[in-house]
């Protein structure tokens, strides 16, 4: 009982009330828990960066290696000639980064719009625009191409991207109306009574107390763009595409590059995990909705 | 990739005057030189038998000569132009004069094939200022989806491979130009191939490779187990596997993950030894149960997994995890294509030919018989819709030609040439020797039909199972059969 | 749940509402109606790999569907993949959830940790996880053999097989509900917790009597998603057993690839994707009308 008496005074800082596992016990259980799911998650990763650092040999090796045993950068060094893989994740990154962005903006909008505007239809609309993820990929590819061919969009990044807006754009409405919901409708109809905008309602009353959603659709939005391969293959042409095609290339037709593609994926991972780490304090930090009720 | 050097090339000035109207002058050229071409060696570029009539004969060496027409227009003979008389697969790509061309090659070639092919498109280059090649290397998995996809669309890569399945529906889906005035000679190529690459008569491939399988052994495991020589006959094979279990290692492996492993790579060499077939001959019926050299084939795998001398995994057994076992000498005995020396090596390498890894020919059905293996390939097509026709066929030309087949070829693959392997790499080297002797009885474990590769899974589907439990051979080739015959090649 | 329903909104159907949603609504007509047109439009027709050839073929295609392609069998093994994975991976990122808003010590280091399977590129999580399961050599078959389990080869037993991939697929798709959620639980008011606090709730009580339904509408969007992608995410299944052994694997959007693009059937794959959107219209939608995810 100490323990949420507690978490009740620890309000604004890191241990909001939310955890109600915010007891010392609570947290050796949480620190337990984490630990497995730690070693789960990363073990395959683990794998990816070890191998990376081994020779060819050493990973053939039918008696696996745990680590390392001859370190060698050789795979690195191999997928960084030429320069093609940095090129490939410059171009990923700009691709993901203006697609997230635009979709943020736009989501954010309708998203609005259908939780607190509730226009006429606008379950019909939600509903449809979900509909858009049904088809599964091998369907959407060739209409798809097609379309973007006749308006002249392949073969640059920004089809691709306005592909990615137009897959990505239904997710993000979805996931932030389910948290716009959250939001009462008082302090939005309050914001209205004092003649403030539509516009302005959402940018100073909903997207602040929206942050962590916003992040979480941001980071769900970057990672899918980042690993999105069907699209990027055949809207772009190998000399200009994105990384997840890149990698694609080291796997041939009778053999797996697989030191070379440990590296370069190894390399891959690097920029979407540092990137969340910088949207990493909106969850941390993010207002919730009882910090400004109170 | 290359840069488009063209107004560097022979004469700037008349690079830019032909781009006005030089279409219309490009297409006259055939006309214009027919009666001179048809005394001139090109002649004979059309295949042996295509058939078309005489509309494609008489456009056969238009492109031999339309290297003199255009090299006259603009403004006098060039350096190409006496050479474009002497042979047309030699000099069809070195003489082109028509308008300044950017063309994309497709291919999922990678390693040092892929390079293989860049110094060649760079020789074309060279030879060819005014055309700029890009390359587009596609993996090899995603290759048909990408292509499919462009293709459908009207935006293909202008001149790409094919992978031989694919020739009969694309041909049909008019996804490739036909290639009967493309000027290159086929007669040193391997009949089988040129023909592959025909529908109804028409080419509208080349074949740019072709391949074969060969037993690869481990000369010191056989050592160990006290076999003297690799095995020759189907019965050897089987007590040389089971002898190898008192080495430690396993005896056999084959592949048996992806949906043409039980055709081309685990069934399919055996098969050809014992003439077995899966569809007759003209691809109108499988017959699989009724042909004993087939049901011979399954039997003597079924024989070899009883053996016990088999590694786990063999029900999913990847291409990459048998060359993994066999470079640690850890399997005595694979079936392999002339790509896996380099897989070996990769993977062990201080591995040492005749003392680590050895090939032999597939071994025949009884002592006397033959020795063959399926075969396979990738061809050279022309998108139906490239904007740069003639650019595109002064490629393809260019490619065909031997020596530039022989350099794409050289690291893992075979020429699709009669004289195939008499000249290095592959010659005086050992290695070869096996699919050397096996060459002349090899070929496509199914006939072209459009339908090959659903047929190929087909095989998977019904025989590998088979491989591994009871079932009877006969009955899993007569549920391949039926499946076959009433749902694939009836649709 | 909130007060305030759904008609009191004053600016209902304005044009400025129009403004809000406009681009979400083209999109939905550019890449959601158009090809399902174009696939209707296709499955209709035979033999129609290029655009020019092909004839009106009526419902031939889906009759072949129904009568050569194992479709419902294949069917059945994408829901048990589809319901396998998400149910995984919604216990697995709820308990790691919970777990990071403890207030713990680095809870942004681990989350962004927990974070990378997603952020694996796809071809190499293939790569990995064959490397895992690898018969001879495998971290998992080397780990089940020191408990008597000698050269396990999951991948390519019928049973195990599917399984194993939903194992991978769970361990990549969680940390995408462990964000979800993580966000929702930002989104519960505290004074619902201490309220539950005061009236001397349990740990286990307050997940039940808070935790839960404050998530209640991210994890029921969180869920209609996930099955969507799931149910149409198929590079694992390809890269770890290309459908095998014997179909075990093989779910829907792996037999649409392969009929489209591995047997250049594009009719047919069409039929199937036709076929697949309106099982997964009428799964989804009944779903909706029932569920908080769209209900204010």
């Amino acid at each position: 009982m100490t323990g949420t008496g507690r978490s009740g005074s620890a309000r604004s800082g890191n241990a909001r009330s939310g955890g109600a596992l915010s007891t010392a016990a609570g947290r050796r259980c949480a620190a337990l828990v984490l630990g497995v799911l730690l070693v789960f998650a990363l073990v395959p990763v683990y794998w990816m960066v070890s191998s990376a650092f081994k020779t060819n040999a050493e990973i053939a090796a039918l008696a696996p290696t745990l680590y390392p045993h001859h370190p060698t950068l050789e795979q690195f060094r191999a997928v960084l000639a030429g320069g093609a893989l940095l090129r490939s994740l410059g171009y990923s990154a700009v691709i993901a980064g203006l697609t997230t962005i635009v979709v943020v903006v736009l989501g954010s909008c309708a998203a609005f719009a259908v939780s607190h505007l509730t226009f006429r239809g606008s379950k019909g609309f939600l509903i449809g625009i979900l509909f858009t993820q049904l088809l599964p990929q091998s369907a959407v590819l060739v209409p798809v191409y097609l379309l973007w061919n006749s308006l002249g969009l392949t073969g640059t990044g920004a089809g691709l991207g306005l592909v990615y807006l137009a897959l990505y754009l239904p997710v993000a409405v979805w996931m932030l109306t389910g948290f716009f919901r959250g939001i009462p409708l008082d302090l939005t109809e309050a914001g209205r009574i004092d003649g403030a905008s539509n516009v302005r309602i959402l940018w100073s009353i909903v997207l602040p107390i929206a942050r962590p959603a916003l992040a979480a659709t941001a980071i769900y939005t970057a990672l899918t763009c980042w690993s999105e391969f069907l699209l990027a293959l055949v809207l772009l042409t190998s000399n200009t595409t994105t990384v997840t095609v890149q990698l694609a290339g080291l796997i041939g037709r009778h053999d797996t590059n697989l030191g070379q593609l440990m590296a370069a994926a190894t390399i891959a991972t690097v920029p979407p995990v540092v990137a969340f780490f910088a949207l990493q304090r909106y969850f941390v930090a993010g207002l919730t909705i009882g910090t400004v009720k109170g | 990739m290359h840069e488009l050097v063209g107004t560097r090339g022979r004469g700037s000035g008349a690079s830019r005057q032909r781009r006005t109207g030089l279409i219309a002058v490009g297409a006259a050229a055939g006309l214009l030189l027919s009666g001179c071409g048809g005394s001139s060696p090109a002649a004979s570029g059309g295949p042996p038998g295509s058939g078309t009539g005489s509309a494609a004969t008489g456009l056969t060496p238009s492109v031999a000569s339309s290297t003199v027409t255009s090299g006259a227009s603009s403004g006098g003979p060039s350096s190409g132009t006496t050479s474009g008389m002497t042979s047309g697969g030699e000099t069809a790509g070195s003489g082109y004069h028509g308008p300044p061309a950017t063309l994309t090659w497709a291919t999922e070639s990678s390693g040092p094939q892929l390079d293989a092919e860049k110094k060649v498109l760079a020789d074309f280059h060279t030879a060819n200022p005014s055309i700029t090649v890009t390359v587009d290397a596609v993996a090899f998995d995603s290759y048909d989806t990408k292509l499919t996809t462009a293709l459908r669309a009207g935006n293909g890569p202008d001149v790409f491979r094919v992978n031989h399945p694919n020739i009969q529906a694309w041909a049909t889906a008019k996804f490739l130009a036909p290639l009967t005035d493309v000027g290159v000679d086929t007669t040193p190529f391997i009949s089988a191939l040129v023909t592959a690459g025909q529908v109804n008569g028409t080419q509208y491939t080349l074949p740019m490779d072709t391949d074969a399988r060969a037993l690869y052994y481990d000369p010191d495991l056989l050592a160990k187990a006290g076999i003297t020589g690799p095995p020759t006959t189907w019965d050897e094979l089987l007590s040389d596997v089971a002898k190898v279990k008192v080495t430690g290692a396993y005896g056999y492996a084959f592949r048996n993950s992806g949906d043409y492993d039980m055709a081309y790579e685990t069934v399919g060499p055996y098969l050809k030894t014992a003439d077995g077939e899966l569809l007759n001959a003209d691809g109108t019926r499988a017959t699989a149960a009724d042909s004993a050299g087939t049901v011979a084939a399954v039997t003597l795998l079924q024989d070899i997994v009883k053996t016990g001398a088999l590694p786990p995994g063999q029900s999913n057994m990847t291409e990459d995890t048998m060359n993994q076992l066999f470079a640690q000498g850890k399997l005595a005995f694979m079936v392999g294509g002339p790509w896996e020396r380099p897989t070996i090596l990769k993977d062990n390498p201080n591995a040492k030919y005749g003392k680590d890894f050895a090939t032999t020919p597939i071994p025949a059905q009884q002592t006397g018989g033959k020795s063959a293996s399926t075969s396979g390939g990738w061809q050279i097509g022309i998108s139906a819709t490239g904007k740069n026709p003639d650019a595109a066929k002064a490629l393809v030309a260019f490619i065909e030609r031997p020596d530039n087949l022989n350099a794409i070829a050289a690291s893992s693959t075979f020429p699709p040439l009669t004289a195939g392997l008499d000249s290095e790499p592959w010659k005086s080297d050992p290695f070869y020797e096996a699919f050397k002797a096996e060459l002349p009885n090899s070929g496509l474990p199914i006939p072209p039909v459009p339908q090959l590769a659903q047929v190929a899974a087909a095989l998977q589907k019904n025989v590998a199972p088979a491989l591994l439990s009871g079932t009877s051979a006969h009955d899993a080739l007569a549920a391949f059969d039926t499946q076959v015959n009433q749902q694939i090649l009836r649709r | 749940m909130t007060a305030g329903g759904a008609d009191t909104g004053p600016s209902r159907g304005g044009p400025r509402t129009l403004g809000f949603v406009i681009v979400p609504a083209l999109v939905v007509a550019a890449v959601a109606l158009y090809p399902l047109l174009y696939n209707i439009w296709i499955s209709l027709h035979v033999n129609n790999l290029s655009q020019a050839d092909g004839e009106f073929a009526g419902l031939l295609n889906y009759r072949n569907v129904f009568a050569f392609d194992d479709f419902w069998s294949v069917l059945r093994t994408t829901l048990i993949w589809t319901l396998g994975s998400i149910a995984v991976q919604f216990v697995i990122g709820f308990v790691a959830a919970l777990a990071l808003d403890t207030g713990i010590r680095g809870a942004g280091v681990i989350r962004a940790l927990l974070l990378t399977p997603w952020v694996m590129p796809g071809v190499v999580i293939g790569a990995v996880w064959l490397a895992i399961y690898h018969p001879i050599s495998g971290l998992l078959t080397e780990v089940l053999g020191w408990f008597g389990a000698d050269g396990v080869d999951l991948l390519g037993r019928s049973s195990t097989a599917l399984p194993a991939v939903i194992f991978a697929n769970v361990w990549k798709g969680f940390p995408f509900w462990m964000l979800m959620i993580s966000a929702g639980l930002r989104a519960i008011p505290s004074e619902l917790h201490e309220a539950a606090a005061m009236d001397g709730a349990s740990y286990r009580q307050r997940i039940r009597a808070v935790v839960l339904p404050g998530l209640s509408t991210v994890l029921a969007l969180t869920g209609t998603l996930a099955f969507i992608w799931t149910f149409n995410y198929f590079d694992l299944i390809y890269t770890l057993t290309s459908g095998g052994p014997n179909g075990a694997t093989s779910t829907v959007p792996f037999l649409i690839w392969q009929t489209s693009f591995q047997f250049n059937r594009l009719d047919e794959g069409a039929a199937q994707s036709v076929l697949t959107f309106a099982l997964m219209a009428v799964a989804i939608g009944s779903y909706l009308r029932v569920s908080k995810a769209t209900a204010r």
